[in-house]
């Protein structure tokens, strides 16, 4: 008897509809959504259709064509004579973009991590100078290289104070030395506060019990730093550095805005985007920046796997 | 449940919006004319009346938009029109018409302008027709302005001090000398009147609008025609690189740049302090406080010297005619943007087409080139104005100069049709690379880099190593 109420009672029980979609992932997909189309139409659509554009020949009423047989390679072949034939414009191109790895690498990256621990240890008015790192970081590049030219020109504060010295600031970005240096420091002050950020982000998850540790056995702030900091915060100092590797290709707009008189000083991408600029044969420049990308990729992942040797993999 | 409810409302309604704001297109009706306009140095007062005076005669709307970033958006623009017209400098309308995005204005070119007893061809100023047209043999544009470029002068400062305006280039720098020589003092102590006020920092090219004309002093019209050509001594595309050889065809060229060295780097104390550094609008403040003399302009310098710098002149301005070098072949005016254009998509409904060619075919009109003169201040649109009374408006100093300079001398350009130039229009040109030297050898005198040999020899190299990627970018073979 008591069977059959069971019995009864379960088929009078409503069945639940099964949910195809339940409702949090519903949200996941609408919050993710535009990400992910912003991800595969600019990034993967656009590398896509580069590398398809470096295998095309461009036909004057705006159309590509493919490239077939004996000239498949037509564009590669044609960097290779363009590189035979200027020589010195293709070194002091390959000279200034990687000058940009020198300056991000082993200039900005050093500052910033030292920077990064005063912060850290928080001296007088860290907070502040946070700010004041990270505020280059979000004006826009325009803005940024013309408030610094104005202030180095010759009627700004520091080009009267370079005058003063006997510099002639109002020639400071008229030849190739004196514009490169100008452009490498103004990298590196616009670069610095970035790479704080992550630094003291980095910083400030390690356990407070070692550097306590560390004070009771009476390490030395710099040993301390060398040697604690450094290793537990070096998969961001890792990731950093590959960012300043990348540099190399991807600063670009730096020196057109500061020394656009000095094409010596343009990089790989200043030169693609001047190739891409203006017209409409767009399958030069994109199979220039595929050969660099040839190049440059292994170089970057090889890197990267040896720098995530130097220290063991740390979790806290 | 709830969030159901919540949610699926709200996609739907992101989805809408997205979906909407896609549409930019304006709902165009049979009465409306839209047009979007480059905006520069020729103000926006002269589209505003001539939008009026036209919507006046014809009933029809006329919305238009100024805008300084079109350029960007050229290429998205054609594929999607939002309007019906575009004015503009450096408009790739040789690109688009190849591909099919501009409208033939055969038809337009072929009707009669209202008022003049001519067709809308006839009524083209010298040279227009010619860079209007494909090889195809259509018209897909009509040039925009007509310019005039050259040294412009504070003319009452002339007079007060009786300097006549110099016919020659000796004469040139004499009065360069005079004029610091009469050490006229300004309201900062121990700082007087310089001849001449230029900006290295931002507008250096200003120079080009007088080495020009006494490259066209030099060689005649024809060395400028055969520079444009872009054609070797076998009039081959593959052997265009020629043009630049500085011993023969662009000997000339390099002739008025070292007549340009004589005069600039040679004489440091004729230009403002550190020309090298000066941004445009330091220098037209310059200017229109009566701190130098002479400026290199073109035809858009009453409007925007006054505009940039916030200065209203108190004095009268004029554009001279380029002083004359030794063994000159007559006077030139170098036609300052005569590559600007006004063009109509394809991508619109016909009855918009219509409206837009009538909207043209109304500026070629007496009433409405008279006007954009007055209102964009000594700018003259490109269409012949031997017809056109211009009345008191020739009571200004400025007009009445530029007016003279585009009637009285020849006028040369440096627009080319050849597919190879305007294809690779941001490497080909007459500094080759967009590379001036003008600011630079300023800074560095004795710098050798910078000297007229070099310069030259620069350039034909440069041209000779990268012709072929530039024939091929252009759909051309090593041969052709």
């Amino acid at each position: 008897m008591t069977r059959i109420v069971e019995q009864s009672n379960t088929t009078r029980r409503p069945r639940r509809k099964r949910r195809f979609l339940k409702a949090s992932t519903i949200f996941v997909i609408v919050m993710l959504a535009y990400s992910v189309l912003h991800f595969l139409l600019m990034w993967v659509g656009v590398n896509f259709n580069s590398i398809l554009l470096s295998f095309k020949s461009y036909n004057r009423n705006g159309t590509y064509s493919w490239l077939t047989g004996a000239r498949f390679f037509e564009n590669f072949e044609l960097i290779f004579t363009n590189i035979g034939k200027n020589v010195d414009n293709y070194q002091s191109m390959l000279f200034s973009s990687l000058a940009f790895f020198v300056v991000s690498c082993f200039v900005t990256l050093p500052i910033s991590l030292f920077f990064s621990y005063f912060i850290f240890k928080k001296i007088l008015a860290s907070g502040f100078f946070k700010v004041i790192f990270f505020l280059p970081s979000i004006i826009p590049l325009i803005i940024l290289t013309t408030i610094y030219s104005i202030t180095v020109g010759s009627n700004g504060p520091v080009g009267q104070l370079l005058n003063a010295m006997g510099i002639e600031s109002a020639n400071l970005f008229l030849t190739h030395t004196s514009s490169s240096w100008m452009i490498w420091i103004f990298c590196v002050w616009a670069g610095i506060g970035y790479d704080v950020i992550l630094l003291t982000a980095g910083m400030s998850r390690i356990p407070r019990d070692i550097l306590e540790s560390c004070k009771m056995d009476g390490v030395p702030s710099f040993w301390e730093f060398i040697r604690i900091v450094i290793p537990l915060t070096w998969s961001t100092v890792t990731t950093l550095f590959i960012f300043g590797m990348m540099s190399v290709f991807t600063v670009f707009l730096q020196p057109w805005y500061l020394a656009p008189k000095v094409n010596t000083t343009w990089t790989i991408g200043t030169n693609i985007y001047f190739a891409s600029k203006g017209g409409r044969a767009l399958n030069a420049p994109a199979a220039l920046g595929l050969f660099y990308s040839i190049i440059g990729a292994p170089i970057i992942v090889g890197t990267r796997a040896l720098l995530n040797k130097f220290f063991g993999e740390v979790s806290y | 449940m709830n969030k159901k409810i919540f949610i699926l409302p709200l996609v739907a309604t992101s989805l809408f919006l997205s979906l909407t704001a896609c549409d930019r297109t304006p709902k165009r009706g049979e009465n409306e004319l839209y047009i979007t306009v480059y905006d520069g140095g020729y103000g926006t007062d002269w589209i505003d009346q001539v939008s009026k005076d036209y919507e006046a005669k014809t009933g029809v709307k006329v919305v238009w938009t100024a805008d300084q970033s079109i350029l960007d958006r050229m290429d998205s623009e054609l594929e999607n029109p939002e309007s019906d017209i575009y004015m503009s400098h450096d408009i790739r309308w040789q690109e688009y018409a190849e591909a099919g995005q501009l409208e033939v204005l055969d038809d337009l070119y072929e009707s009669e302008v209202e008022g003049t007893g001519k067709t809308f061809k006839q009524r083209l100023c010298q040279g227009a027709e010619e860079v209007s047209k494909l090889e195809d043999g259509h018209y897909y544009k009509v040039c925009y302005t007509q310019g005039a470029g050259g040294l412009v002068y504070n003319k009452t400062m002339f007079d007060q001090n009786n300097w006549s305006v110099p016919q020659t280039y000796d004469q040139l720098v004499a009065l360069c000398e005079t004029i610091n020589n009469a050490h006229i003092p300004l309201d900062d102590p121990g700082q007087y009147v310089k001849p001449i006020g230029w900006s290295g920092a931002d507008r250096e090219y200003y120079w080009d609008y007088i080495l020009f004309e006494w490259w066209a002093q030099l060689g005649g019209a024809e060395a400028i025609n055969q520079y444009k050509a872009y054609l070797g001594d076998d009039g081959k595309y593959s052997t265009g690189y020629q043009v630049y050889n500085p011993s023969t065809n662009h000997e000339e060229f390099i002739q008025a740049y070292q007549y340009w060295r004589d005069l600039i780097v040679a004489n440091p104390t004729f230009s403002n302090t550190k020309p090298q550094d000066a941004k445009l609008f330091n220098v037209n403040s310059m200017f229109a406080s009566g701190q130098v003399a002479m400026i290199p302009y073109a035809q858009w310098a009453k409007y925007e010297i006054q505009q940039n710098s916030g200065i209203q002149f108190n004095f009268d301005i004029a554009m001279m005619k380029t002083p004359k070098v030794t063994g000159a072949k007559g006077d030139f005016n170098y036609n300052v943007g005569f590559g600007d254009s006004m063009v109509i998509p394809s991508n619109i409904p016909d009855s918009s087409k219509e409206n837009a060619k009538d909207f043209l075919r109304y500026l070629a009109g007496k009433e409405a080139c008279k006007t954009f003169v007055d209102k964009a201040r000594g700018a003259f649109l490109a269409f012949d104005y031997s017809i056109v009374d211009l009345g008191d408006l020739l009571n200004d100093t400025y007009i009445a100069s530029v007016y003279s300079k585009l009637t009285t001398c020849t006028n040369v350009n440096v627009c080319s049709m050849n597919p190879v130039a305007y294809i690779n229009s941001a490497s080909i040109m007459p500094w080759i690379g967009n590379t001036y030297y003008y600011s630079k050898a300023f800074a560095a005198p004795t710098n050798d880099a910078y000297s007229a040999t070099t310069v030259g020899n620069n350039i034909y190299t440069t041209a000779q190593n990268g012709w072929a990627s530039w024939v091929r970018l252009a759909g051309f073979g090593p041969n052709d």
